[in-house]
């Protein structure tokens, strides 16, 4: 199911059996449109996020992913992330990665350890 | 529990010996104190001090310096997290770093020199918490007398001929940052790769940076971090300053700069983009990621606009993704 969001559908969002997949630009404009679904998708049970086709993300999307990360952190489930270069990228440069709600995958930035939770 | 204080030195090199007499003691005190040494500094100065010092040189950690060629802000922050992870580890280690500059690509009017001063201003604060001491080598041999001036008004330590002595002019992070963020930004170019009055639909806005910096030879994850820092800026336009909204793009030399201006004119917060975002907090990272991306970034607001001029030299920006 296809789920155009924000203007002239800048993401898009679609339900792959157990995943939910990302398509698009991720910015300030519906990072907040995107929230409250994707939090109900969280309750409803969903862990895997395919972010691997986004194309824009900047830190409107690392305030909609900690947004998920602090859902999936108060229901004690650790979510999984499959994440195009740019948004590793983004979530490494913010040192956002480590945390134990989440998994990221993909290749993680060279150069740029991650740093540990709570300490920066 | 009163913290330790942070020792951030300078120590200013105006000639080999003073490598001699004031950073080879240094490090033979650290040596007897069985302090962990870690060295980033030009590979001339590791020739002079491994001449010196002989076996000694062997129980030092020699790091490698060409992370002073990604941009300045991933520079400085790749310098944090080393400290996290030795305090994360219970260690104490002491940084010997020695900036260097040349070997890129900007206009000759725009300084990095001058921009990394305002991260030894700010380490004060944000390098602190980890007990690592930290001591800037600064040569005044290549550096003009007022760089020189600045560097030890910045450093609350400074490293003499008698040892580790504090530095009576020291001046805060907080003024010397407010006192820097009105210096101007000099003129734009009459003639511009783009002119554009972007709405808060951005998406055409990107397409046209990104094929802009593949025009210029970007690839396409150098081309990313350009549209990704260009659109933190324009969003924080829209969300803290106020229409019309300008975004120019030029090309000097080896570097794409990008300018955004807004009719707000309000005063960019001095800290704004230094201070590194904590794990959790769901605001600020515009222009974090603005600093980390691009190699200079100025700010102003003088008459009624606000501008932030971002370069993204072409050396660096590749060797940010090495």
């Amino acid at each position: 199911v296809y789920t155009p969001t924000g203007p002239d559908g800048l993401c898009l969002v679609w339900r792959d059996g157990d995943r939910l997949c990302l398509d698009g630009d991720i910015d300030q404009t519906n990072a907040d449109v995107l929230r409250p679904d994707l939090i109900e998708d969280i309750r409803a049970g969903v862990v895997d996020f395919d972010l691997t086709s986004v194309r824009f993300f900047g830190a409107a999307g690392v305030r909609l992913l900690l947004a998920l990360r602090a859902e999936a952190s108060d229901r004690g489930t650790v979510l999984r992330v499959a994440c195009a270069p740019m948004v590793r990228r983004v979530l490494d440069i913010c040192g956002v990665s480590d945390h134990e709600a989440w998994t990221l995958m993909g290749p993680p930035e060279p150069g740029r350890a991650a740093c540990p939770t709570g300490e920066n | 529990m009163r913290r330790a204080p942070f020792h951030h030195s300078a120590l200013i090199v105006d000639s080999d010996e003073t490598l001699r007499d004031r950073l080879a003691p240094l490090i033979e005190r650290g040596m007897v104190a069985h302090e962990p040494m870690l060295m980033v500094v030009t590979a001339r100065t590791e020739g002079i001090i491994r001449g010196i010092l002989g076996l000694t040189a062997t129980r030092v950690v020699w790091g490698d310096s060409s992370g002073f060629y990604r941009s300045l802000g991933t520079a400085y922050e790749m310098f944090r997290r080393y400290l996290v992870r030795q305090h994360r580890n219970g260690q104490r280690v002491h940084v010997v770093a020695e900036p260097s500059f040349d070997r890129t690509d900007l206009p000759v009017a725009v300084s990095r020199v001058s921009e990394y001063l305002a991260y030894e201003a700010v380490c004060n604060q944000v390098y602190a918490p980890y007990g690592c001491p930290v001591t800037c080598l600064w040569d005044s041999r290549s550096q003009s007398p007022s760089v020189i001036d600045q560097v030890r008004g910045l450093h609350p330590y400074e490293i003499g001929p008698y040892g580790r002595t504090r530095q009576p002019r020291f001046v805060s992070s907080e003024a010397y940052l407010r006192e820097r963020a009105n210096r101007g930004l000099g003129a734009v170019p009459e003639a511009n790769d783009l002119d554009i009055f972007p709405t808060e639909d951005m998406a055409p806005v990107r397409a046209a940076v990104n094929a802009w910096a593949f025009s210029a030879g970007f690839d396409e994850a150098m081309a990313g971090d350009v549209v990704v820092a260009v659109s933190e800026i324009i969003a924080n336009a829209f969300v803290h300053g106020s229409a019309p909204v300008r975004l120019r793009c030029w090309r000097d030399g080896g570097t794409l700069v990008a300018q955004v201006d807004d009719a707000g004119g309000a005063p960019i917060p001095s800290e704004a983009g230094y201070i590194p975002p904590d794990n959790i907090s769901p605001g600020g990272r515009g222009l974090w990621l603005a600093r980390q991306l691009a190699d200079v970034v100025l700010t102003s607001s003088q008459n009624g606009v606000t501008s932030v001029r971002l370069h993204f030299p072409y050396a660096v920006t590749v060797a940010n993704h090495d």
